[in-house]
């Protein structure tokens, strides 16, 4: 037995190349494996000793100024075991050294950290009670950002006026692990969102709003009674002004670290799986060349007398060498991306407790399955020895039946051929599985370049046609609250602005059935001229005079098509709801996805003739007027569209990243597929290819001959990869939220050219590596030796 | 028919196996004449394959020259001896080595493709006997069959000379001599130099001349005054 373990490592030593390109699909796919999962496990563990231990409520309560001893009522009824209430306001706010405006969110916190619920992570400086009790904590990515210390001074505008405050410390809260300030933010912005947690009593005092609270957080004796408890807390709190009660799974936050956490697992498994089956494709189709080639040493291992399991076996060691190489080497290059991909997260998530830990479990199976699947892909290879006796072994093979195959026969074209494309052709028919099997595997590896780099296509779309036709104002001017329409018409008397227009956003639900969905509609006016709304075919529809309009995505959550009628309830105040229209699908390109003309909204959410925002073209753009308007008492932000074009482009050096390394793997994969096929035609095909070069062909000419079968089969590869990838592009999109963004899926043609480029490159380097076997092939020495 | 074709200088062959060295060919000197038919004659190990290969520019020699034409196969680089292989040499093997994928005719279509002044290959076929069998694959070929397509492949290329390695060592003696009847057929209406290299002495008898080979060296030449037809060789 010894020996025959001597004889596969010898025989993997003389060719390594090969086993070296299929142990690093297997490398790549046990790493992916690894990094993923453990940087899955780590957040995932953090997130949820972080929830708990900083006592993230259960229930948020957003309440129109209260009486503070609302928070007693709320926290006597059953089920809650803790109550704190707080002041929430969003604020402009001026740092010194910044031009623009920040928007900052005042969050009051107790007296007291000890024991309070969205307990505060200090990272730095004082917490605001005491001597501290009128300093800021402010959020550290933002303070990072800006290169605030402990004491530097910030000028929040409270009721229209300046206020200097002094940085206390650098903090972090359970609520804010993602920091956006609503669901239609949809990416951090550590440049122009902050959140202040303020002293309690002080921001009362600073607000003029002395015992009032207006939200009130809560945790649960009993998660799971969480809906009973809501539904209570819905019915006892309506006369005290109740706009909302949200459990902690639909906060923006809590939301957004699920989904990517969702994510994770998801990719942590499709991926690695891809790679595995596709190094298990490419070992099989090795050791069954290599048990033909050895047909005569088999044969004479057992006429010696091993047996016939022994034998499997020594075959079924090649694949298990892989596996096992494979998997240890993987899970070593894992274990370290693992912390850096867990490390690279945070910096997008604001998480204090993380230990980045080697979870052998994960380890452990990683091994496991790369060692099964490798080790069957093996036993399918190497079963043929059984079939194989002793006598029969030692005889020459069969010789080889040419014949043509039906697609000469049905298609005259393909008969005129070339006889080097011919002989192409004829081969792959002849080797079918192997050409079956090259085949998918380059189409997988073509389908996981294509669904990644859709992902660009598809947000370079989306801005184009949200910022080239849609999206044409200069400026959305958000107010505080509810204003009179009649703030357009003061807006419209700056000589700098040449156009305004009347716009309103109201948080709603949506329901249909049992299917329901919260999300913001916006009433616009008919005929906007700087928001534009568009069709699946692309044509310009008009918000109606009643009636809604739903994107696609939001319509498909639903479940419902044009002429339907759905429920919509006013989040913001409870017990307003009404049945409305759906009057046609519209594509969506950012933030909104519900629209209706702002009247028909006004009157169904019965807010009188009021409005949210206003959307404004200027003379010139100037930032410094959009500055000036920000000063003004009843605005809250104003925001280019294409603000959210900067902050998805910070966001999108992880999308690169992501992307990059996925094309960088696949080019790996794909070389080794071609790379190890290649070589086992040639080696099957030593004697022909000798006796050609005999008769004069050229090492090109003969190389020609193997060539054109891989040009063919990843040319398939290729034509199949492409409409995989858009498959596989849409089940990713899927997992994104729905209210955040809804990513059209396209697909530009110039991708199809990269990909195709990038699949001509692998091929034509996998070629050039085999290209020695063909030119130092020994002649005299093949045509020696009988078939 | 005196114009020399191929001469060899002092041709010696030393493999070396490890510690061995093996000297495979020792001081070969030998002309071939346009149109000749020679048979080369010797046991396992004589050295007749070496010096066949080298003639044949499959293979170098250690230490003297071959000309082709007067011209020196040592002045070529391995583009030079695969031209030299594609335009002068037709090589015929033990086993034929047809391409299993490509019909007879295709095998032979297969060469003339890259020739520069190729013969019509269904009339080479119709020459070895094969007119009616050009479409049928290797494996529906008899090897008698297999190695008159073989020749056709062969000899459409218009080369100035065939190289045979044991032409008939994997056939009977009847198929057999239908093969060495179209070699030698060729041999006279097309003018073309035939070296048959075998270790079977009966052949040497339809030859114009026999070079007699032992322990790597050329032992003996024999010019045959009257050569037999093929079909009264018996072996």
């Amino acid at each position: 037995m010894k020996k025959l373990m001597l004889m596969t490592l010898r025989d993997i030593k003389s060719n390594k190349g090969q086993y070296i390109a299929i142990i690093m699909v297997v490398v790549v796919g046990i790493a992916m494996y690894n990094a993923i999962s453990m940087s899955f496990h780590n957040l995932n563990s953090a997130t949820e000793s972080y929830y708990e231990e900083y006592k993230l409520p259960h229930l948020f309560v957003r309440l129109n100024n209260a009486p503070e001893s609302v928070v007693g009522i709320i926290g006597r009824t059953d089920g809650v075991s803790s109550a704190q209430g707080r002041l929430v306001l969003d604020v402009p706010m001026e740092i010194p050294g910044y031009e623009g405006r920040v928007h900052a969110r005042i969050v009051s916190v107790p007296r007291s950290n000890d024991g309070a619920l969205n307990k505060l992570h200090l990272e730095d400086g004082r917490y605001v009670s005491g001597d501290h009790r009128d300093g800021a904590l402010v959020e550290k990515l933002f303070m990072e950002f800006h290169r605030l210390e402990i004491g530097s001074s910030i000028y929040p505008i409270i009721n229209g006026k300046k206020v200097e405050l002094k940085v206390s410390g650098k903090a972090i809260s359970p609520e804010y692990i993602y920091a956006v300030p609503s669901v239609q933010d949809m990416m951090p912005d550590n440049e122009r969102f902050t959140i202040l947690y303020l002293e309690h009593s002080f921001v009362q005092q600073l607000m003029g709003y002395d015992g009032l609270v207006n939200e009130v957080v809560l945790q649960l004796e009993d998660e799971g009674k969480v809906k009973e408890v809501k539904k209570e807390l819905e019915d006892r709190l309506k006369h005290y002004g109740l706009i909302s009660v949200t459990e902690r799974k639909d906060e923006v936050s809590y939301a957004m670290m699920d989904t990517e956490l969702n994510a994770l697992q998801s990719m942590g498994f499709a991926y690695p799986a891809v790679f595995l089956l596709i190094g298990s494709i490419v070992i099989y189709m090795l050791l069954i060349r290599l048990v033909d080639n050895q047909r005569v040493q088999i044969g004479v291992l057992m006429a010696l007398g091993f047996s016939k399991g022994a034998i499997l076996f020594h075959y079924i060691g090649y694949a298990l060498f892989v596996g096992s190489m494979g998997s240890v080497l993987g899970s070593l290059a894992g274990v370290r991306l693992a912390g850096a991909l867990t490390r690279y997260y945070l910096t997008f998530f604001n998480i204090p407790i993380l230990q980045v830990k080697t979870y052998t479990d994960v380890v452990i199976l990683g091994i496991l399955m790369s060692v099964v699947f490798c080790g069957i892909a093996g036993f399918n290879a190497a079963k043929r020895v059984l079939r194989i006796s002793p006598a029969e072994a030692m005889r020459p093979v069969a010789p080889i039946e040419g014949k043509k195959w039906w697609g000469e026969r049905m298609l005259p074209f393909l008969a005129g051929l070339k006889i080097s494309w011919r002989l192409t052709f004829r081969n792959m028919w002849r080797n079918k599985k192997r050409t079956l099997f090259t085949v998918a595997s380059i189409a997988m590896t073509v389908g996981l370049m294509i669904s990644i780099m859709t992902m660009l296509d598809s947000m370079d779309y989306l801005f184009d046609k949200a910022f080239g036709d849609a999206l044409s104002y200069d400026y959305k001017v958000a107010f505080t609250g509810s204003v009179h329409r009649d703030v357009v018409k003061n807006l419209g008397e700056f000589k700098e602005i040449t156009y305004v227009e009347p716009m309103a956003e109201y948080p709603v639900r949506l329901v249909n059935g049992w299917r329901k969905e919260n999300t913001m509609v916006t009433g616009l006016v008919q005929n906007s001229r700087v928001y534009k709304l568009f069709d699946m075919k692309g044509n310009r529809v008009e918000v109606p005079r009643e009636g809604i309009l739903l994107t696609e995505g939001l319509a498909e959550t639903l479940g419902v098509k044009r002429w339907d009628t759905i429920t919509i309830e006013a989040l913001n105040k409870p017990g307003i709801e009404r049945r409305i229209t759906v009057k046609g699908i519209v594509e969506q390109y950012m933030g909104g996805s519900a629209f209706m003309e702002v009247g028909a909204l006004n009157a169904v959410l019965r807010e009188g003739s009021t409005i949210n925002a206003a959307l404004v073209n200027l003379r010139y753009n100037s930032e410094e007027f959009a500055g000036d308007i920000e000063g003004m008492p009843y605005v809250q932000s104003v925001k280019e569209p294409d603000d959210l074009v900067k902050q998805y482009n910070e966001y999108m050096g992880l999308i690169y990243a992501y992307i990059g390394v996925i094309v960088a793997l696949s080019c790996i994969m794909g070389f080794a597929i071609i790379y190890n096929t290649t070589t086992i035609s040639i080696m099957e095909r030593r004697r022909e290819l000798a006796s050609l070069r005999i008769m004069g062909f050229t090492n090109n000419q003969v190389a020609e001959l193997i060539f054109n079968e891989n040009t063919a089969v990843s040319a398939m590869g290729l034509i199949i990869g492409m409409p995989l990838g858009m498959y596989m592009a849409a089940q990713i999109l899927k997992l994104m939220p729905e209210d955040m963004i809804s990513l059209p899926l396209v697909i530009f043609s110039k991708t199809y050219v990269l990909a195709a480029a990038t699949v001509a490159m692998f091929v034509i380097l996998a070629q050039l590596a085999n290209m020695r076997r063909i030119s130092r092939m020994d002649l005299v020495e093949v045509m020696k030796s009988r078939e | 028919m005196e114009r020399v074709l191929i001469s060899t200088r002092d041709l010696s062959k030393i493999y070396h196996m490890g510690e061995v060295s093996v000297e495979a060919l020792r001081d070969a000197n030998l002309e071939i004449y346009e149109g000749e038919f020679v048979v080369i004659l010797g046991p396992s190990g004589s050295g007749k394959s070496t010096l066949l290969n080298i003639i044949g520019g499959m293979d170098t020699p250690t230490l003297g020259k071959v000309f082709f034409r007067g011209k020196e196969l040592g002045d070529l680089d391995d583009n030079g001896l695969t031209r030299y292989r594609r335009e002068n040499i037709g090589f015929i093997f033990q086993f034929y080595n047809l391409l299993h994928n490509l019909t007879a005719r295709e095998n032979v279509e297969l060469v003339t493709d890259m020739s520069s002044d190729p013969l019509d290959v269904m009339e080479v076929l119709d020459r070895v006997g094969l007119k009616e069998r050009a479409d049928h694959f290797p494996s529906q070929l008899s090897g008698g069959e297999q190695q008159r397509v073989a020749v056709a492949r062969a000899v459409a290329k218009n080369p100035e000379m065939l190289l045979c390695d044991e032409p008939t060592g994997a056939l009977d003696n009847t198929t057999g001599r239908v093969v060495l009847k179209v070699l030698k057929e060729i041999n006279q209406s097309l003018g073309k130099t035939v070296l048959v290299i075998t270790h079977n002495a009966a052949i040497a008898e339809m030859a114009n001349r026999v070079l007699y080979m032992s322990n790597g060296r050329i032992a003996n030449i024999r010019t045959v005054e009257n050569p037999i037809d093929p079909e009264r060789i018996e072996w």
